[in-house]
């Protein structure tokens, strides 16, 4: 409970920006408490998997909402305008760069989803995660952003709608294609992720 | 064909979602099939996407640095001291944005200021006749210099004076009063004061009301501030509007390139069914062909089977007529035999018979 008889805690996020728009701190830090961890990794994810990179980003951002909180609609979805604007800086940076930085550990293309001996034996010890890594850098970057959004921040197909400004057809098209670009590329690795699977299924059982 | 509108392409991922390939009503399995090639590509699309929804994507994540907090407390604090600043867009709106004293506050002096302006407006303008009261009073100030109580007679030559013609004024024959170097100083001030209007007036068409407005810096810099951050927004406005556009056509693109792919895949199905169904066509005419040429050798063998047939029931005919033609040649024989054997008893006993008659007739004889 806070000194007001606030509790930060319980309020939703609209609520809190329209405090941090009153230049109420603690507001401020409730909101960067449920945002930072997810910002920083999704700036990693979206910007070729350069750390420094997406720490400056979750930075500027932060510093957007302090210095230009009545950017802010009242009755907008707080999560939908910040991933809005998080796009948008990535946006901005893939154009400023134009040509994309190759990732140090980069795998061939031809290695990926091919089902041969070589293939096997090369991925044979890499895990799930690492492999879709790799491959949504080869995404281009509408259809990695869909695709983070949906699963790593669990927006919905509305939500992503609203943030990417773009019709819920156009989300929903993209991320079909996306899985089954994916589908393509992970096919080698099928026995470690369904034993994610099971692994997952189990720990929700558990 | 219904079933095609039913459904849009994106819908296939909440089909990949709750139901495997077996569970799909056969209207969605044909849906499913236009978009991928087998049972087996579902299935697999389908592992892929639970597989996907199962990544933990905590497992390798990173966390902000500690020093990010501190900075944007740094500046949480310097805008917080930045001052008592309220966007007039917020004021007066609905809610909970603003808090209700500000709001009530801001209101209370936006009217102390209005009814300060209308004041100040009204005193200048209850004034301003005043003034022009005075002006027209400077013609009878010639009586205090001494002039004649015909000094009014003047007037029709003021007009004389505005049109810069002096001269008339300083004619005897137009002048009322013998004293006229008071009148000339007149004459001269009020050519001077008409000089400083026509300039006053120059000058305030030359210039615009702003450069008259006393400002204070400080209300400068805010001015400054707002432009700055109006400049702002409208340049975020902007962007966005652009970024929107973008992604118009980037949708356009995409649903153009879907449209094309689906048009490809249409036209490569179309050609490949054409292909099957020629095929088939083909096979089925090796198969009648096959079938025409088994019937025709079928037919031969049933034909030389018949006709072996007809020989072979003409030969068990024969043979079957052949006993009975037998028996009968034997019967006929045995016939004969008797026949015979019966005529020759007959001529035996009829040659008896003749020989008894031929006895008794060459006895009576």
């Amino acid at each position: 409970m806070g000194i007001l008889g606030k509790t930060y805690q319980a309020m939703t996020d609209e609520q809190l920006m329209l405090d941090v728009a009153k230049k109420n701190s603690k507001a401020f830090d409730e909101l960067y408490a449920r945002y930072a961890g997810r910002t920083v990794n999704y700036f990693h994810r979206m910007l070729w998997q350069e750390e420094e990179t997406a720490q400056d980003f979750t930075q500027e951002i932060f510093l957007k909402i302090v210095q230009k909180p009545h950017l802010y609609q009242e009755g907008r979805p707080f999560k939908t305008w910040f991933f809005s604007i998080a796009n948008n800086m990535c946006k901005n940076e893939y154009r400023r760069r134009e040509v994309r930085k190759p990732t140090s550990h980069d795998m061939p293309l031809h290695a990926m989803g091919d089902t041969g001996n070589e293939a096997i034996a090369a991925v044979d010890n890499l895990k799930f995660n690492e492999q879709l890594k790799l491959a949504l850098d080869e995404l281009d970057e509408k259809k990695r952003a869909v695709f983070l959004l949906r699963f790593e921040q669990d927006l919905s197909i509305k939500e992503i709608s609203e943030a990417m400004e773009c019709s819920e057809g156009t989300v929903k098209s993209r991320l079909f294609y996306t899985l089954k670009m994916l589908n393509g590329k992970l096919k080698a690795y099928e026995g470690i992720g369904a034993l994610l699977l099971a692994l997952h299924l189990l720990n929700e059982l558990l | 064909m219904t079933t095609q509108k039913k459904y849009d392409p994106e819908d296939i991922e909440s089909l990949l979602q709750h139901k495997s390939f077996d569970e799909l009503y056969p209207e969605e399995r044909a849906f499913v099939l236009n978009h991928m090639d087998s049972p087996e590509e579902y299935a697999s699309m389908r592992q892929t996407l639970l597989e996907l929804q199962a990544v933990d994507w905590d497992q390798d994540s990173i966390e902000p640095r500690a020093d990010i907090k501190k900075r944007l407390d740094e500046e949480f604090v310097k805008e917080k001291k930045a001052g008592f600043f309220i966007w007039l867009n917020t004021l007066f709106a609905q809610g909970k944005s603003v808090s209700w004293y500000r709001s009530l506050g801001f209101r209370v002096a936006m009217g102390v200021l209005v009814i300060a302006l209308v004041g100040t407006w009204m005193a200048t303008r209850e004034s301003a006749p005043e003034q022009i009261a005075e002006v027209r009073q400077e013609s009878p100030n010639t009586e205090s210099m001494g002039a004649d109580k015909d000094v009014p007679e003047v007037e029709p030559d003021q007009k004389d004076l505005e049109d810069g013609n002096i001269e008339t004024l300083e004619d005897p024959s137009h002048s009322a009063n013998a004293e006229q170097a008071p009148m000339n100083e007149q004459v001269e001030d009020l050519k001077a004061e008409g000089e400083q209007l026509e300039r006053h007036d120059e000058i305030l068409a030359e210039t615009s009301g702003d450069s008259f407005a006393l400002v204070a810096e400080d209300d400068v810099r805010e001015l400054e501030k707002n432009a700055e951050i109006d400049a702002d927004m409208a340049f975020d406005a902007g962007y966005k509007k652009v970024e929107q556009a973008m992604d118009l056509d980037e949708s356009a693109k995409d649903l153009a390139e879907g449209k094309e792919v689906y048009r490809a895949e249409e036209s490569a199905r179309k050609a490949i069914a054409q292909d099957a169904s020629a095929d088939f066509t083909a096979e089925d005419v090796t198969i009648s062909e096959a079938f025409y040429s088994d019937s025709v050798v079928l037919a031969d063998e049933f034909r030389f089977d018949n006709s072996v047939g007809n020989s072979v029931n003409e030969a068990v005919t024969v043979e079957y007529t052949a006993p009975a033609a037998q028996n009968q040649l034997s019967s006929a024989v045995e016939l004969a035999s008797i026949e015979i054997s019966g005529g020759k008893a007959a001529n035996s006993q009829s040659l008896k018979k003749y020989k008894g008659l031929l006895d008794e007739l060459y006895t009576s004889r």
